[in-house]
């Protein structure tokens, strides 16, 4: 596929590169094609490149002519097939004990389902990470089972824990920091989502895909402890098609 | 060093933003005014990327325990050094043991110090802006401690003050731009936004101003997608959010106009009960 998008200015510094409005792996792939093609021609002219579900925003430096490179953006040539960037399929190791899971004694019931069967659904699938936002290294994931959908609480709790793997609505996150909430928290991984100190903060980037991994409160308490050590090696792989 | 013995309101050090990292999520940051931040530096020939401290409401009390040089710019606080009341917009000669304080802004509401050199705090992703979940911490408290540059004999000996407009600080009308979503609304709807008057929120911070009063307006959900400092958002509840400087990287509220650098420094010294207009570019 290949759909010409809309380029257009988005304030002083900013391009605002859209395609058909649509939560879709199809445009999501012609979003990160984009992505890799801008970042590859222009580095040098390229302050940061936000990517989303179905537009990017290129910002530029003071220097550059947001007309003139949009233009040399409309001339630019790309191709699905050449991404210089490598994708990894990423384990996330969580922990569903009620200890964690605030809210799955509630969902369960609500999805007349038993927490187990829940669980099951939520380690199943394969997430691909559309982008990153709402918080620093805060993932928008595709990919959780619709029998799993439910509404945000009708009240947000205060605070969610860093680490906390919840669900809002047709969606599944990972808190990287304690933030107030509204989403339906299943559990808590003891990986560190967002590193300020680490040259790539986040660990996971857009285009990254994501499997959930059930451990129990011992396998957390062990793993916590790795991590605080800097001794835990992610479980990482290049994902492939 | 200057020793924080007060906070104040939402102290916080601030430079002209991090850049590099809003694919990883993470807010710009950077001075809220940054017309006044900048003004501060230029005052004292420090860099144009030198760190400030960003004075909210109510200003900290600071005890400095080295000599250096200050610039205050921004709102209309009446700072007292030692308490005797000093000159804003102008450089100031401090020494070990003197206490700076700040009173309440006449007008405007943020005020910036710049110190010789620069403040000295953590630089972390490519900048000193404080930013909770990046930095240690989000504002200063009593008790913190603030590392500064050494002084250099050369540089201590000059003066110099500039005049501030203070009409700048009473500007009612927003300069913007469309936003990716102003097509999508009725011509009315687009009529009734940029000339109507709207009230500041008190639920407005660093990350977005708040605006009411557009009685009647509505823009429906659009798909997640990039915003920046500056970025319009029509609500479903008829609000507008104005992102700020600490504004989330994407959102998912329509983007119905585009504040330009001015306008975001100008709504940047607004506060609750203050009235503001949008006016297209």
């Amino acid at each position: 596929m290949n759909i010409a998008p809309s380029i257009r200015p988005f304030g002083k510094h900013g391009i605002l590169i859209s395609f058909p409005p649509e939560i879709s792996q199809e445009v999501h792939r012609e979003v990160l094609a984009w992505r890799d093609a801008v970042l590859h021609s222009f580095s040098e002219k390229i302050v940061d490149v936000v990517p989303a579900y179905h537009s990017l925003a290129v910002f530029v430096n003071d220097h550059v002519n947001v007309e003139t490179f949009i233009a040399l953006l409309k001339d630019l040539s790309v191709s699905e097939t050449e991404s210089a960037i490598t994708n990894y399929c990423i384990t996330i190791p969580v922990c569903y004990d009620e200890t964690f899971g605030l809210d799955l004694k509630e969902l369960s019931e609500a999805k007349k389902m038993t927490m187990e069967q829940i669980i099951q659904k939520h380690t199943a699938p394969t997430y691909q990470v559309y982008f990153l936002g709402f918080l620093p290294g805060f993932p928008y994931l595709g990919g959780l089972d619709p029998q799993l959908f439910h509404p945000r609480k009708p009240t947000a709790r205060s605070q969610i824990d860093q680490g906390a793997v919840a669900i809002g609505g047709g969606q599944t996150g990972i808190y990287p920091m304690a933030c107030p909430g509204g989403w339906n928290i299943l559990g808590k991984t003891p990986l560190v989502m967002f590193d300020p100190k680490k040259a790539i903060p986040s660990l996971v980037t857009p285009g990254d895909y994501i499997k959930f991994r059930s451990i129990s409160l011992k396998e957390f308490e062990t793993i916590a402890a790795k991590v605080a050590k800097r001794s835990y090696n992610i479980e990482k792989e290049v994902y492939r098609d | 060093m200057i020793e924080v013995l007060s906070g104040g309101m939402y102290t916080n050090i601030q430079d002209m933003g991090r850049f590099g990292y809003r694919s990883q999520g993470v807010p710009v940051s950077g001075a809220m005014d940054q017309f006044s931040a900048g003004l501060s530096n230029r005052l004292l020939g420090n860099a144009e990327g030198d760190a400030v401290l960003e004075i909210t409401h109510i200003g900290p009390v600071l005890r400095f325990t080295q000599s250096t040089v200050i610039a205050i710019t921004g709102a209309g606080f009446s700072p007292t050094y030692n308490d005797v009341e000093i000159p804003l917009n102008t450089r100031v000669h401090v020494r070990p043991g003197g206490v700076l304080k700040f009173g309440l802004p006449g007008y405007g509401i943020r005020a910036y110090l710049a110190v010789l050199g620069g403040f000295q705090s953590d630089y972390i992703m490519g900048s000193y802006s404080f930013y909770e979940g990046v930095t240690p911490k989000a504002s200063l408290s009593s008790g913190d401690v603030l590392r500064i540059s050494e002084i250099t004999s050369a540089k201590e000996k000059t003066t110099a003050s500039v005049k501030i407009d203070r009409t700048v600080f009473e500007r009612r009308y927003l300069e913007v731009l469309k936003g990716p979503e102003f097509d999508q609304l009725s011509t009315s709807f687009q009529e009734a936004l940029v000339t109507t008057f709207a009230t500041v929120s008190s639920k407005s911070n660093r990350m977005a101003y708040l605006l009411e009063g557009f009685h009647g307006l509505t823009a429906t959900e659009i798909i997640t997608a990039p915003v920046q400092p500056g970025t319009v958002q029509l609500m479903p509840s008829g609000h507008c959010a104005v992102l700020m400087r600490d504004a989330q990287t994407t959102g998912g509220y329509a983007r119905v106009l585009q504040l330009t650098e001015s306008a975001i420094n100008t709504l940047a010294q607004k506060r609750a009960g203050d009235e503001v207009c949008f006016k297209l570019k």
